[in-house]
């Protein structure tokens, strides 16, 4: 069965859920029911893999979450990570029994989409359907191609990575080895290199941002000349 | 119930009335492993049984729940996180004057359901 059948059945089944996204490999497919764009669905989708990101280094204290969600006034969101990619489901904010009854779902239908990505093998680019997917450049999504793995200050750096999956790029199931710092002193390690690297730039070439996020704000240019990704924390935004 | 009233004065201090409320019906619940509170800047206030560092990665969670919010211009700018495996369950929501994580492990009883009674 193909995934988006399956993310179909997650609908059909689960009355309540209004949309149904899967983001593998780094390859987004939407169910259309979603009342939101795609441009907030990558949004949504990649904070929350920076969520799953956060978890992982929770894992080092025993945590080892597989499933987040988020609640506001009239919807939740509920996320749950497959194999190289993440699940999610959109749907109003629900009683505790619709809850329950939608994890439960939620963990069924993800190993169906697990199988039905297995089956389907590589995503074909035809499937990142239709109305579902913006110009490359602007999802932001890593390609097929081997992309350098990040390492921000704190991890372990001689840890082996699979480059070619979302899995590896965040980190799952990769083992922390050495001493763990903190999260805060990790973000704010983060903010401090940002910083530092801003500086350089400006210091040395004054580089002139072309481009314009969403809010409207000029993204700067890294020394290779590609896009810088906007972060946000406690509040503050930052470029890296 | 000793656990709240071991904090209360320090809680009095950033937290008003309803708030303290709900945070001793959630340190009641025999299923809380431990809680936390910090300010709006992140800074913890008191916590018990909650890490440092669970405390910085719910607070940078709640956090990207706003940024999420914002994508979709939501007018309710107080998300809840929860974070959930099997029966562990980790939930974290802002209050009005600071953040509150809350530990649960749900593994002996059913879940209650805490972001209908914020």
């Amino acid at each position: 069965m193909a995934v988006k059948d399956t993310l179909d059945k997650i609908t059909q089944r689960h009355s309540d859920v209004i949309g149904a996204m899967v983001l593998h490999n780094g390859s987004v497919q939407h169910n259309l029911e979603s009342p939101y764009d795609v441009l907030e669905i990558d949004a949504i989708l990649e904070t929350f893999t920076e969520i799953f990101e956060q978890t992982e280094i929770l894992a080092d204290e025993g945590y080892d979450f597989g499933e987040v969600m988020i609640d506001f006034a009239n919807h939740s969101f509920i996320v749950r990570t497959i194999e190289n990619g993440l699940l999610a489901v959109l749907a109003p904010q629900m009683q505790r029994g619709q809850l329950v009854k939608l994890h439960v779902g939620l963990g069924i239908f993800g190993k169906a989409v697990q199988k039905a990505i297995e089956e389907e093998g590589a995503t074909p680019a035809s499937d990142i359907v239709e109305q579902t997917a913006p110009p490359v450049e602007e999802q932001e999504v890593p390609t097929s191609e081997p992309q350098p793995v990040e390492i921000a200050a704190g991890d372990d750096e001689d840890a082996p990575a699979d480059e070619s999956t979302l899995s590896s790029m965040l980190g799952f199931g990769k083992k922390r080895r050495g001493n763990f710092r903190g999260t805060k002193e990790l973000l704010a390690s983060r903010v401090a290199a940002a910083e530092a690297e801003a500086q350089a730039e400006d210091a040395v070439s004054e580089p002139t941002p072309k481009e314009v996020d969403a809010q409207g704000d000029e993204i700067p240019l890294r020394p290779d000349g590609t896009p810088m990704k906007k972060k946000f924390y406690r509040g503050s935004v930052y470029w890296e | 119930m000793r656990l709240f009233k071991k904090h209360t004065d320090a809680l009095s201090s950033v937290l008003d009335g309803e708030e303290i409320k709900k945070i001793k019906n959630a340190v009641a619940d025999d299923a809380v492993r431990g809680w936390s509170v910090f300010d709006a800047d992140g800074i913890e206030v008191i916590s018990e049984g909650v890490s440092e560092t669970v405390t910085a990665v719910c607070s940078n969670a709640i956090d990207l729940a706003s940024r999420i919010g914002a994508e979709l211009n939501e007018t309710d700018t107080s998300p809840s996180i929860t974070f959930l495996k099997g029966s562990r369950e980790m939930h974290a929501e802002t209050l009005t004057a600071a953040n509150l994580i809350i530990l649960r492990d749900n593994s002996g009883g059913g879940r209650k359901e805490m972001r209908h009674g914020r």
